[in-house]
């Protein structure tokens, strides 16, 4: 049962903060049921956009467009997974959960608890989770009333290697089975060509590179087109000095 | 215990019997010199070390507070002083809890109250007794208004913290998720700030049977501080002693209560 995902659109998207520009002018069209992954360096304004879009912050100029209609307030299609777990420590692992269901559904919840492997840590406190456990906590939270867009901010940064790995694959495993649209903020370029259909790059406040994957899923990162795109990616975050550097270091 | 019990018996028997005894060493070694400090004092009493007058022997204060309670309503002196104590704390408790609530949400609330309940506070309550005595008269308003004044301040206080030091960005997360203002009060805002609000209780618990205990014994007809104040004119050391040790226990067993509270509410910080 695929649940089609929302249609973004970002028309003449523009933020500043206290008279600073932060984005400019971004456009931007995204199917239904797409997986988008955003990148750029620290402070670029990632997380502006993504709180653009959940409508916790009013646009400076342009809009939010969902399935056509322009978003007022808080987006009600949107689901937020964001980079600290914030888990509620006084409600137990499945009231965690519950809490974004309607009627706080006990059922609905052990569900998707089970669909992210926490079943068994259902009426524990989520001070006992490891940090891994807590982020499949929250991503359970943010997939269980199957919503039409994941928003996804640095989720597994503070992740270690291995967990992250893991985590990448749930989450496209979900999105395959759910249908949602997604959007995930990374700092990890391999973690955006593994698991988007398109990568953007955010520079100099607006969509500096706007790049479609065509690898099949699922993704081998030993790969040489894999490397290619990755290449390319680092290239563009770079400039034209980046393949020269990598050079000198590897000589 | 495990351990000592998987052991083979014969092997067994001293370190399990050591360690029964360092367990009944520490249940009971705190008692030891409170039991001898009273068997000294009912001794020196017995032999008339000490005068009657200045301290009754304790068994003496126990043959008091029987008679009293068989003939002369002792329990009802009781129900009326912590009956005080409990009216004046859901009334001045209540008050502070709702308005550290309110200035904890909202700016304009906050602004409008908050230094005013600043300077407020550092009136130490029970310099008031005059000036309440003079509005009120020496009867039951005056008592309630003493303690519902003292307990306000520290539940307004703490609740008003526990409001403010909680994360906004779970608050965030609340919105996100779709909650209604009242589920972010029920779901986020009360459990976050509930170990403060339980801080600023027990606090208010201590306030309110000091206050009770001095507004009492200005002037009653009736509780605990009424049987003293008749003692002290008759010279009944005895019944003084007792009414001590009475507000004393009080007080120890509205602590226990809110300690027990606090221990069920706040189980999932020990994540266990
Ligand atoms: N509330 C705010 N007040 C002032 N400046 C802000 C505010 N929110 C964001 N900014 C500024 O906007 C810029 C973009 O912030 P944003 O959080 O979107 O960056 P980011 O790309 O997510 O960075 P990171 O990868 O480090 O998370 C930063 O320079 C930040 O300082
Ligand atoms: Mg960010």
């Amino acid at each position: 049962m695929s649940i089609r995902g929302v249609e973004l659109g970002l028309r003449g998207l523009g933020k500043a903060i206290a008279n600073r520009t932060i984005l400019h002018d971004i456009n931007l069209e995204i199917k239904p049921g797409e997986f988008i992954a955003v990148i750029g360096k620290s402070g670029c304004g990632k997380t502006t956009l993504l709180r653009l879009i959940a409508g916790l912050t009013e646009p400076t100029i342009g809009q939010v467009a969902l399935d056509d209609s322009p978003l007022d307030g808080l987006n009600p299609a949107a689901r937020v997974m964001f980079q600290d777990a914030r888990l509620l420590p006084w409600k137990r692992v499945w009231e965690n959960v519950a809490l974004g269901l309607p009627g706080l559904n006990a059922d609905q919840a052990l569900q998707a608890l089970h669909q992210v492997g926490l079943a068994d840590r259902a009426y524990d406190w989520p001070l006992g989770l490891s940090g891994g456990e807590r982020q499949r906590l929250a991503l359970a939270r943010a997939i269980a009333n199957t919503p039409s867009l994941l928003l996804l901010d640095e989720p597994f940064g503070a992740l270690d290697a291995l967990t992250r790995i893991e985590m990448q694959h749930l989450v496209e495993q979900l999105w395959r089975a759910q249908g949602f649209t997604a959007i995930l903020v990374t700092h990890d370029v391999e973690e955006a060509i593994a698991l988007a259909d398109r990568v953007l790059l955010i520079q100099n406040q607006h969509i500096a590179l706007n790049l479609p994957i065509h690898l099949p899923r699922s993704r081998q990162r030993g790969s040489a087109e894999f490397a290619a795109i990755k290449d390319q990616l680092l290239g563009a975050i770079f400039g034209a000095g980046y393949p020269l550097a990598t050079r000198v270091v590897g000589a | 215990m495990a351990l000592a019990i998987e052991q083979p018996t014969t092997s067994a028997t001293r370190p399990a019997r050591r360690l029964q005894l360092r367990q009944l060493g520490q249940r009971w070694l705190p008692w030891l010199v409170p039991v001898l400090l009273i068997g000294v004092w009912q001794l020196s009493a017995t032999l008339g070390w000490i005068s009657a007058r200045v301290l009754p022997a304790p068994s003496t204060i126990l043959q008091t507070t029987w008679d009293l309670l068989l003939h002369h309503n002792l329990l009802g002196d009781i129900a009326i002083s912590t009956r005080r104590a409990l009216v004046g704390l859901a009334i001045g408790g209540g008050l502070g809890f709702g308005f550290g609530l309110l200035n904890g949400t909202f700016a304009i609330s906050e602004q409008l109250f908050d230094s005013s309940f600043q300077m407020i506070r550092n009136i130490p309550h029970l310099a008031l007794l005059p000036l309440v005595i003079l509005w009120f008269g020496i009867g039951e308003t005056a008592r309630l208004f003493l303690v519902a004044f003292g307990v306000f301040f520290p539940l307004y206080l703490n609740t008003y913290h526990g409001v403010r030091s909680i994360d906004p960005k779970l608050r965030e997360m609340g919105i996100v998720y779709g909650l209604s203002k009242w589920g972010l009060f029920r779901h986020i805002i009360f459990p976050g700030a509930l170990p403060s609000i339980l801080v600023g209780l027990r606090h208010a618990l201590g306030v309110m049977w000091l206050t009770l205990i001095v507004a009492e014994s200005l002037a009653s007809n009736a509780g605990i501080g009424h049987l003293t104040m008749n003692a002290r004119e008759f010279m009944q050391t005895d019944v003084l002693v007792m009414g001590i040790v009475i507000y004393a226990l009080l007080g120890k067993l509205a602590d226990t209560i809110a300690r027990l509270i606090e221990r069920r509410s706040l189980r999932w910080q020990v994540g266990a």
